[in-house]
């Protein structure tokens, strides 16, 4: 069953000297698939994870998450869908310097209004799923990279989205600590989470289970 | 949400107190700014205001006269009442002026039988004498006390625009004496006194310049803070005084040795002439002197003079007018400074936390929500800089250096664009953080 649909996207940038990022690139992505969009710099990877995760405007194209329209979902619209449906995990973590581990992973929960001993009990659990109980009083600069990344990780999964999107998810990390969130990627698909991640390195991409290539903001024959 | 914008006040006071605590002291200077030039404004504009009101856009004519004591006596003394009178009676039918005769002064209140008759005889009388004295309006001497007063013509009320609480403003009957043995003259007093007295009391042992006692009648009070200007130059408080009619006598009060009776010549003395004004447009202004002039003359009162006081008032007016505009300009220059400032103070804040706001946006913050946190910092620098007014207020005052005041409406005006800013600083920080490129920032190594 489709999750999403991409068809013919394309995404220029600047006005005066335009750069184009995507140039008729398509995609779909199945229900509780892992798949990993793979290219080099530049290709135009990333901003299919901005276009699918509504961070970025489409420029031209369509874009279906399950029946839903996505061109037509804007304003406070698309941060609910934000919210409730994606979680986005980045190769530098993004995580707030001023909250701490468990503030940060509740971002989401209290956005989205969640009673607070439903959140605290979500908080709990994931966190020990992902190992890092112990660090929810600490903030984000005292976290090594691999901790943080599983912080990262905690607070896109805690509201249980129906997408999980990571750019360069180890880019930041050394190759043992890399291994080991992918292994938390993998626990996740094997819930049933739907998981696109981003990556240039093929190791990465060969552990999931497709690969999509993209060359010159095209799909690579 | 709440605990959002409680850890959005913990990092301020954190990680942001001193671009925070200049932004106080900016937004606190600028509230003392605004208050010290719109209060300096209104004030300005009150009193041009007010000079208008008082024939200020007119031509104005004060009748002086330069003299001693025997001078005076000789002038104004008993035998010279039905002069005095006459001259009164043609000054006000005269069509080249219009003569008004609301005169400041004294009214006395002592028991002549009685030589040690003082505050201790009147209970409310004592405590009038303490309201008075308190805000140097009375005095008391050994065996009598004096109350200032006003002693009002019958345009008074409407001329000044003095507003009446309760009871009832005078009436045209009010300033005509008909029977010398049953003088009872109607009192309005000022608001300070609405707890001494009621309506329909009787003042005993009151003295119009005379040994003659007098009946005063409560008759109505005075709005709080009510004002008239003498002639532009001096803005009088009424809150504790005493009003009575200057009245008129219905009959001659000559008596058989060719002296008048007490109350004719209190009524008759200087009282309705001296000080007394000559108001005409400028256009009439020469004309208005030489009838004035005239009537002295016919009328045996050569010693008198007019005193031009038009170049005080035209000066005046303009001097009012140019201080409040030179007011706005300072005010509306401070409100444009601390726009200016807040706006910079933003703009730096959400370029610093662009990072931060962008996560917030990922993870579904809503632009209400944004708007929230963004001005939460905006309303503390309010909130605080309200705080060091006040404290910077109360310990100026209280070591003497400053008393900078506050008017109601300093606090309406600084509330009126505290509000706006706070709005136009959510727009302003939604569009900058919408503006900014997100998909970059998430990435941003730091």
């Amino acid at each position: 069953m489709e999750l999403i649909k991409l068809k013919n996207l394309t995404k220029t940038y600047g006005t005066k000297k335009k750069i184009t990022a995507l140039d008729g690139f398509d995609l779909t992505v199945q229900k509780g698939e892992m798949l990993a969009i793979m290219g080099r710099s530049g290709s135009g990877k990333s901003t299919v994870l901005n276009l699918i995760a509504g961070i970025d405007q489409l420029g031209g194209g369509t874009y279906f998450f399950e029946d839903t329209d996505m061109s037509k979902v804007t304003g406070d619209k698309l941060t609910r869908f934000r919210r409730d449906q994606i979680g986005v995990v980045f190769q530098h973590f993004a995580l707030i310097d001023d909250y701490t581990v468990y503030q940060n992973i509740a971002l989401p929960l209290k956005l989205s209004k969640t009673p607070k001993a439903e959140a605290d009990q979500k908080i709990k659990k994931i966190a020990a799923e992902l190992e890092i109980t112990p660090l929810l009083q600490k903030y984000p600069k005292e976290l090594s990279g691999g901790e943080a990344q599983r912080t990262a990780i905690a607070r896109a999964v805690v509201t249980e989205p129906k997408l999980i999107l990571a750019d360069e998810p180890t880019g930041a990390l050394d190759e043992e600590t890399g291994k080991k969130i992918m292994q938390v990627f993998h626990n996740l698909h094997e819930k049933g989470n739907t998981l696109v991640i981003v990556t240039h390195d093929p190791a990465v991409a060969a552990s999931c289970e497709r690969t999509v290539r993209i060359r010159d903001g095209k799909n690579e024959a | 949400m709440i605990e959002l914008i409680l850890q959005e006040i913990r990092h301020i006071f954190t990680s942001q107190k001193r671009i925070f605590l200049l932004s106080v002291l900016a937004f606190t200077c600028a509230c003392i700014g605004i208050n010290a030039s719109l209060s300096n404004c209104l004030i300005a504009a009150e009193e041009h205001s007010a000079a208008e009101i008082s024939y200020g856009d007119k031509v104005t004519y004060k009748i002086s006269m330069d003299g001693d004591s025997d001078s005076f006596n000789r002038v104004f003394g008993n035998p010279q009442s039905g002069a005095v009178k006459s001259l009164f009676e043609a000054l006000k039918q005269s069509p080249e002026f219009t003569y008004r005769y609301t005169i400041e002064n004294l009214i006395d209140f002592f028991d002549p039988d009685d030589t040690s008759f003082g505050a201790d005889d009147f209970p409310a009388f004592k405590e009038m004498f303490r309201v008075g004295y308190e805000d140097g309006t009375t005095m008391y001497y050994d065996d009598y006390l004096a109350l200032k007063a006003i002693y009002a013509d019958d345009h008074f009320c409407s001329d000044y625009g003095v507003t009446i609480s309760s009871g009832r403003a005078f009436e045209p009957a009010d300033f005509l004496v008909t029977d010398p043995e049953k003088i009872v003259l109607p009192v309005l007093l000022g608001a300070e006194y609405s707890d001494l007295y009621e309506i329909g009391d009787r003042i005993e042992n009151a003295h119009l310049g005379t040994i003659q006692k007098l009946t005063l009648e409560v008759v109505g009070f005075l709005g709080e803070g009510s004002y008239f200007y003498d002639n532009n130059t001096m803005k009088i408080m009424l809150d504790r005084y005493v009003i009575l009619p200057n009245v008129e006598t219905a009959y001659d009060g000559l008596q058989s040795d060719g002296s008048y009776d007490d109350f004719t010549h209190a009524s008759y003395d200087s009282l309705k002439i001296l000080n007394a004004r000559l108001i005409c447009d400028a256009s009439n202004a020469d004309r208005a002197a030489s009838a004035a002039k005239k009537i002295f003359s016919e009328n045996g009162f050569s010693e008198l003079y007019l005193n031009a006081e038009s170049a005080n008032s035209v000066n005046y007016l303009e001097s009012t007018r140019e201080s409040a505009k030179l007011s706005i300009v300072i005010t509306g220059f401070m409100i444009l400074m601390i726009s200016i400032i807040i706006c910079i103070q933003t703009y730096y804040r959400i370029m610093q936390n662009r990072k931060k706001y962008s996560i917030l946006m990922l993870n579904g913050i809503t632009r209400f929500q944004l708007a929230l946190l963004i001005m939460t910092e905006t309303l503390l620098i309010f909130i605080f800089a309200a705080v060091l007014f006040f404290i910077l207020k109360y310990l100026l005052r209280n070591v003497q250096v400053l008393d900078f005041g506050l008017s109601r409406y300093s606090v309406v005006c600084i509330a009126a664009i505290e509000a706006i800013l706070l709005v136009l600083i959510g727009f302003y920080g939604i569009r900058k953080v919408e503006q900014v490129d997100m998909s970059s920032v998430l990435r941003e190594h730091e």
